[in-house]
């Protein structure tokens, strides 16, 4: 039952609301406030993914560029190695868009209304595969890299921290054999194209074997380097 | 002009018209919805004194927003969203342990209306969470709350909330296992 004071509040709060209306003090938002919100909301997910489909594409090219997924057919020493090369900050970077864009999803009930579980592993994938298309389908990545100062700062950061080359005396080299001597290789750095290096391969060994290697091949070495060169734990052929 | 309004005017096309311009009769909505709006706060905000003027907080920023609504949509659900939101915000002010994330949006588990609740333990249930909801956490107490007390569906609620419907279900699961938990324990 109501109460005379519960009737005396609800017509006030009603009076209340709707004098703020007369006088102006409250107003409806246009219907192109809410329009242009959408579209804004739009945009900035759209510039988002966009984004971070750049930044996969941009791993995947330097991973592959870099042949550092070669490291992975060295056994476990290798899977450490590549581990530690692999551009970790731009992952990172990338996850962090990935869950703000899924926030900014679930204001849509087509996103809400599924568990969030769907929505990231289902944007995950959609960016994984759009990032490795561009990487392997397009020449957007050699086209990028002929025009390095003509694109916005952010692109050109991302792609300066995934083609970082190896650093000389961090026991990985892409280098031309210049020499076979039972198990001990010399190699032209193709880092530094003069400084030549010195490979010694294990005895017993099958990720690093001199058995398929020729004079002049291309290949890609990973060791542990000191001032006398490289003891490699693995070898793998580039070219030929 | 409102008295001569059909009482059987819905909530949508009231909106509508509310939207074309004629502001007075936005007080039917008013006076629709602010029992509901205080009931739900009185039970969902621990501190009673701040709800009235939340109730009108909400009515405002409803007519500032309206035209941002589809009146092909239900209007009950887009009021109490702006109402939920309304009574969160109120919620971080007064309790700083509120928690903002909800792990259970993750993985959800399957929407269902639980079959064998008959209407002798709805009722059973809507005594328990006037004794007890004070003591459970706001995001059980809220779903307890608009499915019980203002017999909101599945997926009313988990528009409301923005959460899926089969995090719906298992939260109101919980909610009443911690319910009749915290009574029985209470009444020992």
């Amino acid at each position: 039952m109501t109460t005379p004071e519960t009737q005396s509040t609800k017509t006030n709060i009603k009076d209340r609301i709707l004098e703020e209306i007369r006088c102006g003090d409250v107003s409806m938002r246009p219907k192109l406030f809410f329009t242009l919100k959408v579209a804004v909301l739009g945009v900035l997910t759209f510039g988002m993914l966009l984004a971070s489909i750049l930044i996969i594409n941009f791993i995947i090219f330097g991973v592959r560029t870099d042949s550092h997924h070669m490291l992975l057919g060295f056994g476990s020493r290798g899977l450490q190695s590549f581990l530690y090369f692999f551009p970790w900050t731009l992952l990172v970077v990338d996850l962090v868009l990935v869950v703000i864009l899924v926030k900014l999803l679930c204001r849509f009930r087509f996103v809400y209304k599924r568990p969030v579980i769907y929505s990231l592993v289902g944007l995950l994938s959609v960016i994984v595969v759009l990032g490795f298309t561009l990487d392997r389908e397009t020449q957007f990545n050699y086209q990028l890299a002929a025009r390095t100062h003509s694109w916005p700062e952010p692109i050109n950061t991302f792609r300066r921290i995934v083609r970082q080359p190896p650093l000389l005396g961090n026991g990985i080299c892409l280098c031309t054999i210049v020499a076979i001597n039972g198990n001990i290789l010399e190699v032209a750095d193709a880092r530094s194209g003069t400084t030549t290096l010195t490979i010694v391969l294990p005895l017993n060994n099958p990720y690093a074997t001199t058995s398929n290697l020729q004079l002049g091949d291309l290949v890609y070495i990973a060791g542990e380097e000191d001032e006398d060169g490289i003891e490699a734990f693995g070898v793998q052929l580039m070219s030929r | 002009m409102v008295d001569q309004l059909p009482k059987e005017l819905s909530d949508e096309e009231v909106a509508k018209r509310v939207q074309g311009g004629e502001i007075e009769i936005f007080g039917v909505l008013v006076e629709r919805y602010e029992q509901k709006l205080k009931r739900y706060g009185r039970k969902y905000l621990a501190r009673q004194e701040d709800v009235q003027d939340i109730v009108q907080d909400i009515f405002l920023s409803t007519y500032q927003n309206i035209k941002g609504f589809n009146t092909n949509q239900r209007f009950s659900p887009w009021i109490y969203r702006i109402a939920h939101n309304a009574f969160v915000n109120a919620l971080r002010k007064n309790e700083r342990s509120y928690v903002l994330t909800n792990f259970d949006t993750i993985i959800s588990g399957l929407a269902y209306n639980d079959p064998s609740e008959s209407e002798r333990e709805q009722i059973e249930i809507r005594k328990l969470i006037d004794e007890g909801l004070a003591n459970l956490p706001p995001k059980y107490r809220e779903v307890l709350v608009l499915h019980y007390l203002e017999e909101l569906g599945y997926k009313d609620i988990a528009d409301i909330l923005q959460i899926p419907l089969g995090t719906v279900g298992v939260r109101l699961k919980r909610a009443k296992e911690q319910l009749k938990a915290n009574l029985a324990k209470h009444k020992l």
